[in-house]
């Protein structure tokens, strides 16, 4: 009797153990799986929701259609082992460029099987060579038109049907002025200059993993590594220019591969260690070779694998102790700077990891406008002003970072004004809420994130690219937003955002139509009646 | 005395292995690789290594038998998506949350379910019968987090009255006054009361969120037991003796009544525990509840068997300590046993 509770845990779990797993393919009717992750993303709030949206849409025009949810962490090894046939994914970039969204996206270089990104296997060699052209350094109208004929030729092939651009918002007390985020960064509170107390609370879903810059690619360690750090180049608030922070100026040579940036004299890191170009190529050096001390075994270094490695050759100490010199194995694309700007560059105290080790992950020590104080791992992080800021001292003293996982507490934790000033991935039913509080602020950020449906163009139905046009005509996309997104998403049509180079002004999306949908099944040589 | 409490504890050995293979081969069966889901680029020396560090390498049996004997010595491995925490250091650090969460409730829960439980006995029909009878079908039919979620709403968002912004050193005394994690229990041991009504303003909502489970149970074994109680022979003799009625409840039925709900306080932690998995959550509370969720929806293998182990540890430390309460309250019970 006693143990009746344990086996109450245990038998959902044994059923939940063996609910999947059966792969078949239906090769005669239009039997198709479409799988989903079960967690929330920032562009998929409530997955199960789209999945049943786009499901009941597929259904109307022929389909017949079976939802296949699994856990995220056995949902990633099978879509990018290209199990699925439909996939809801999301991506949210990097740098404010098409190339981060086409290349991984789509490249046949990212189809992979097994470490695919590229889930829908879409391979198109006349694609790829347009996305390497548009890497060279060329002016920005070249790399334009470049992109905006990629695009095009992926609106043509439909490897994917882009669903939604998401909405980003932040919801923060009234009084705290401005909250600003830097182009894919998370709020920077460092440009605060209003605020009614000198304490900001920023209340979150997770704890981080970790505050070594240099490896973690997660946005809940990104969003304190931001406030801890700086770059040597960031992006001009509200735009995706890039200007000077700890590098003053740069040149590059004629055929961009080599990059000179001159340090800023004077700036100190948190541990007293002064900031100079030997700190700055060891934080970039560190990450470049693997018998490099300071890279530690255990790290994963996806930041750099993901952007650098086959790119910058050294990063070494130039002609005089405050200069840097970058040396590339090819010209460096024409959002090189953009990439320094993320925070994976962040510059680290080599003192510091001299004397953590490993263990800078958990004692961060940057030149950023506030100090690390303390970590209590799964509850807070506390961080300080730094006094010494270069760029001036931050209006407020301490910021913590707190951990609600869930969208409703965190909202009523500020709308009562019970320990959060800042609160991030607003849950769309408590936006309305929100905006009806008089003491809270909902601000939209620059959108980032989108969501789309991938079609894995190795697996039959949709190796033929009429059925995946089809695909494309029976998603009704206004529905899709209204329902399962409570109206807080755009409409999306290409993999790459309205406001990057590429993207073509003139250019209309299918209408939803499941008859046209049908007529294009039936010439595929389905018969749906 | 001693060789009950040995025989007792040497029991708990056997129980453990049992429960640990049954976690372990539950958790095992989990779909998912968490070394595919963390590794970007999936090299085989890359994946060999992360398996082997994560005790995902082998025969079932073979790493059930690593498992163990590293339990065995205290070492429940590392986080499987975070290899700087231990699971061990975050179990310790977790617990006095967690406890101090569920002492409170069952507190909570003991003084009023009694109390409404005796009343509803010695005057069955009247109103305070009907608020137990209310009080045991909500407490059992109600979700433990949907009452949290209202609580919330109700008593921190529009009223105020009671602060929910989590439970941290730092809300609660400031930075550097603890020696310990147990935040409630510390400054009450330092005499702080101050800070100790501090503590239990943030530990009151969470706290009777998760009294509402074993609440509903003791209210109606107390008015259960009482009402047999009050029924026996010695009662009337007590108050042909003439004694107050007040003194015939107190001195003579209470005591006796008092066995099975003892017993049944002692076996709701088990309830609680489980129960403490929703509260915490919505209350974002960090303790071992907030922690097991997050393991199970993440597959966290390391992380969900050291929980539920200690889970298992802890109910049967319990238990044990009702077994030994018996003979206090009940002299008879001490008396066989020697």
């Amino acid at each position: 009797m006693r143990h009746l509770w344990l086996l109450l845990l245990v038998v959902p779990l044994v059923t939940v153990g063996c609910g999947t797993e059966s792969d078949s393919e239906a090769p005669t009717a239009l039997k198709v799986v479409l799988s989903h992750g079960a967690n929330s993303r920032p562009y998929l709030p409530w997955p199960g929701d789209v999945a049943k949206q786009v499901a009941g849409d597929l259904e109307d025009a022929g389909f017949e259609v079976e939802i296949r949810k699994e856990p995220w962490s056995a949902y990633i090894p099978s879509v990018t082992s290209g199990r699925h046939q439909l996939a809801l994914l999301g991506w949210s970039p990097d740098l404010p460029d098409t190339d981060n969204y086409l290349v991984p996206l789509l490249h046949s270089d990212s189809s992979e099987i097994g470490s695919a990104n590229n889930i829908s296997f879409y391979r198109n060699p006349e694609f790829d060579k347009l996305l390497d052209e548009a890497r060279l350094p060329h002016t920005r109208e070249e790399r334009h038109a470049l992109y905006e004929k990629a695009v095009r030729m992926v609106f043509r092939d439909v490897p994917m049907v882009p669903l939604i651009y998401a909405d980003r918002r932040v919801a923060f007390r009234k009084g705290f002025a401005p909250l600003q985020t830097e182009w894919v960064t998370h709020p920077l509170i460092r440009r605060v200059k209003e605020a009614p107390s000198d304490t900001l609370v920023f209340l979150r879903g997770a704890d981080s993993n970790s505050l070594d810059p240099g490896d973690v690619t997660d946005g809940e360690s990104s969003k304190v590594i931001e406030q801890v750090f700086d770059r040597i180049v960031r992006y001009v608030p509200g735009t995706q220019d890039v200007e000077p922070a700890l590098a003053t100026s740069w040149t590059k040579n004629d055929d961009h591969t080599v990059w000179t940036f001159q340090i800023r004299e004077g700036v100190t890191f948190h541990d007293g260690t002064k900031l100079d170009g030997a700190a700055v190529a060891t934080t970039f050096e560190r990450m470049r070779d693997p018998k490099h001390p300071y890279h530690f075994p255990d790290g994963k270094w996806d930041n750099w694998k993901g952007s650098f490695q086959r790119l910058i050759k050294k990063v070494e100490v130039g002609s005089h102790p405050m200069e840097v010199v970058f040396r590339c194995n090819h010209a460096a694309p024409g959002f090189f700077l953009h990439m320094l700007a993320m925070f994976g560059c962040s510059i680290i105290s080599p003192a510091a990891m001299e004397k953590h080790g490993a263990d800078i992950r958990i004692n961060p020590v940057g030149t950023g406008a506030f100090k690390f104080v303390k970590w209590d791992s799964g509850n807070e992080i506390h961080l300080t002003r730094n006094e010494n800021y270069w760029d001036g001292p931050p209006k407020i003293k301490d910021v913590y970072f707190r951990i609600a996982p869930d969208a409703t507490v965190r909202a009523d934790r500020l709308i009562a004004g019970s320990g959060a000033d800042l609160i991030d991935n607003l849950g769309p039913d408590t936006i309305p809420q929100l905006e009806k509080t008089d003491s809270v602020v909902v601000s939209k950020l620059p959108q980032s994130s989108f969501c789309y449906l991938a079609m894995n163009c190795l697996k039959a139905p949709f190796d033929n690219p009429k059925v995946r046009e089809a695909v494309a005509y029976a998603i009704n996309k206004k529905n899709l937003i209204r329902l399962a997104y409570r109206g807080y998403a755009k409409p999306a049509l290409v993999p790459t955002l309205p406001s990057f180079l590429g993207f073509p002004k003139d250019l209309k999306d299918r209408p939803h139509d499941p008859e046209k949908a049908k007529a294009l099944l039936r010439e595929a040589g389905y018969a749906v009646e | 005395m001693l060789t009950f409490l040995l025989r007792r504890l040497l029991i708990a050995i056997p129980l453990l292995i049992a429960a640990s293979f049954i976690v372990f081969l539950v958790v095992s069966n989990f779909p998912g690789d968490p070394c595919a889901e963390q590794i970007k680029y999936k090299t085989p020396e890359a994946m060999e290594a992360c398996r082997s560090a994560l005790n995902l390498d082998g025969p079932f049996l073979e790493r059930y038998g690593r498992y163990l004997g590293r339990a065995a010595q205290l070492d429940f491995g590392h986080d499987v998506y975070n290899d700087r925490l231990q699971v061990g250091d975050e179990l310790k650090k977790r617990f006095p949350a967690t406890a101090e969460l569920a002492i409170i409730a069952l507190l909570i829960a003991y003084l009023i379910g009694t109390w409404v439980g005796t009343r509803s006995a010695i005057r069955p029909g009247t109103w305070i019968d009907a608020v137990g009878q209310v009080l045991s079908l909500g407490g059992i039919s109600i979700p433990v987090f949907w009452l949290g979620m209202i609580l919330i709403a109700i008593f921190g968002v529009e009223l105020r009255w009671l602060p929910f912004e989590g439970w941290s050193d730092t809300t609660i005394a400031g930075e550097g006054y603890y020696h310990t994690r147990w935040w409630l229990f510390e400054p009450l041991f330092r005499l702080d009361f101050g800070i100790f009504l501090t503590a239990l303003k943030h530990i009151l909502l969470p706290a009777v969120a998760l009294s509402t489970i074993p609440l509903a149970t003791i209210t109606r074994m107390t008015r259960s037991s009482m009402l047999e109680e009050l029924g026996k022979d010695y009662v009337t003799t007590a108050r042909a003796k003439g004694l107050t009625e007040r003194r015939v409840v107190k001195r003579h039925v209470r005591r006796n009544a008092l066995i099975p709900i003892i017993t049944i306080t002692g076996l709701q932690l088990g309830t609680l525990l489980s129960g403490a998995v929703l509260t915490e959550r919505v209350f974002s509370w960090p303790g071992l509840g907030t922690y097991m969720i997050d393991a199970a929806l993440r597959v966290n293998h390391s992380v969900l068997m050291g929980c539920m182990l200690l889970f298992v540890v802890t109910f049967v430390l319990v238990n044990l300590v009702v077994d030994l309460l018996y003979g206090v309250i009940d002299p008879r019970i001490r008396h066989s046993r020697s």
